[in-house]
């Protein structure tokens, strides 16, 4: 009698306790945390999303299956609606995903999470059906162990520590982190005609954005009404980030397609007073699809130092440098 | 295919995954790293030619940065961070700075019982000078 009764519940966890789900429990984990530091390209922002589209359904049916004797066809299907709406909800609300980044704060005091949106995410919503196809087959060969009672322990097991670990898993996917470790900010001294000139303190956040101190000693600000959107960020590889070897950019409104100057790559202009007639000219270029007023500057290491240069649309043309020194 | 083999074939699988989710389980945690700036706040008293009058306010320490309960009458910036080399707050070897109403780069050192902040506008000159000591109960 109490076999009976708890046959279906037992099915539940098995379900779930096989190695497709364990291993694409394992894939997001590892791509979460490992492959997305690593490698961070277009496979490692999809691998998740496959990923989780297809636990989610099995563990919401699961869940239902162990609270209560529901069908196996409903509670998969629910997992399937219910995943389809939280995916979906994410991926397009801002709402959403701010009560998401929330809840991951409350319940892992995990600050820093980052929700990356792009539509075509929403492709890995096929992953759905697939997983209620797959629990529905799993869910027969449960069952027929459940009837002969056998080699059902291990799979419940397994099935147990999948849904403990597959929800874990699902809460704490993220953005990967640049550098996890502690960077300090660098104060430099800025000589040159990007800026005014003086002193800056830059810094970077765990995803590599930058955030400039008295950034008009750095750059001159934007004439008024411009609204150019801005990207700051440190593109180096070490961690903890080393802004005073460089390898760091700002770049000012937008450019899909710089135009290539024929004297690309010729020796950089010297530090000397700013070329206003270049200036213009970058701003207010007709010949290339660049804002007006868009610049792309980099901090490099050269033979003397640490330099700060300024390109407009054409990539071949320096608009203005200015030398960074590190204060201590 | 017996009852006892199948059994067999059962835990002899589920090790494998559960040495599978360990192993995944352990690279997710080492590319956690552990906290490496103590947290910590506690309650100064500022005096010197940053404030016209002695201030009293909280500076706290959270995940590396810095951050003080101070009004504008203590002439500090109320942000910065830990230097590269993050030590107990309490030693100093902090960085204080702000963009608002103009730039002022505040840079900490412990010396004796108290902290001192020296105080730099945007050319790097000198602008004040602050001692933090913590107020006797």
């Amino acid at each position: 009698m109490r076999r009976h009764s708890q046959g279906p519940r037992r099915a539940a966890l098995s379900e779930l306790g096989s190695l497709l789900p364990l291993a694409m429990i394992g894939l997001l984990i590892a791509n979460d945390h490992v492959f997305k530091f690593v490698f961070h390209n277009a496979l490692t922002g999809k691998l998740s999303d496959v990923a989780i589209c297809f636990i989610m359904p099995l563990l919401v049916s699961a869940s239902l299956g162990l609270a209560a004797r529901i069908d196996l066809r409903w509670r998969l299907w629910a997992g399937a609606v219910v995943t389809a709406i939280v995916f979906s909800a994410l991926e397009m609300s801002d709402w959403a995903g701010g009560w998401f980044v929330r809840m991951v704060a409350l319940v892992f005091g995990v600050k820093h999470t980052v929700l990356t949106r792009d539509p075509t995410d929403l492709l890995a919503l096929a992953c759905v059906p697939l997983a209620v196809a797959y629990g529905r087959w799993r869910a027969r060969d449960a069952r027929r162990d459940v009837d002969v009672d056998v080699g059902l322990r291990w799979p419940r097991v397994r099935g147990a520590l999948a849904l403990a670990t597959g929800s874990l898993a699902l809460m704490a996917t993220t953005a990967p982190e640049q550098c996890g470790k502690w960077s300090a900010p660098t104060v430099f001294q800025v000589d040159g005609d990007c800026g005014t000139g003086g002193i800056i303190v830059v810094e970077a956040d765990p995803y590599g954005a930058l955030a400039v101190t008295n950034q008009a000693a750095l750059l001159a600000p934007e004439p008024d009404g411009a609204n150019l959107g801005r990207e700051q960020r440190y593109r180096g590889t070490s961690c903890p980030y080393t802004l005073e070897q460089g390898d760091w950019d700002i770049t000012i409104g937008d450019c899909s397609t710089p135009v290539v100057s024929p004297d690309a790559g010729a020796a950089p202009i010297d530090g000397g007073a700013p070329d206003a007639s270049r200036l213009l000219d970058a701003g207010s270029s007709n010949t290339s699809s660049c804002q007006a007023g868009y610049r792309q500057c980099q901090a490099t290491v050269e033979t003397d130092g640490l330099w700060f240069t300024c390109h407009g649309a054409d990539p071949g043309v320096a608009l203005c440098r200015s030398r960074l020194a590190v204060l201590p | 295919m017996t009852l006892s083999r199948m059994r067999r074939n059962g835990a002899r699988q589920s090790i494998a995954a559960l040495r599978a989710i360990v192993t995944f389980v352990a690279l997710g945690l080492a590319a956690c790293d552990d906290p490496e700036c103590p947290d910590d706040q506690f309650v100064v008293e500022e005096n010197g030619s940053c404030a016209s009058s002695p201030q009293r306010f909280t500076i706290s320490a959270t995940q590396c940065h810095v951050a003080l309960t101070a009004t504008a009458d203590a002439g500090l910036p109320t942000q910065g961070a830990m230097g590269p080399s993050p030590v107990p707050l309490r030693q100093g070897g902090f960085i204080l700075y702000t963009d608002s109403p103009s730039f002022r780069l505040c840079r900490a050192q412990r010396v004796d019982y108290r902290l001192e902040l020296s105080c730099f506008d945007n050319d790097d000159a000198l602008v004040c000078q602050a001692e933090l000591t913590e107020p006797a109960f």
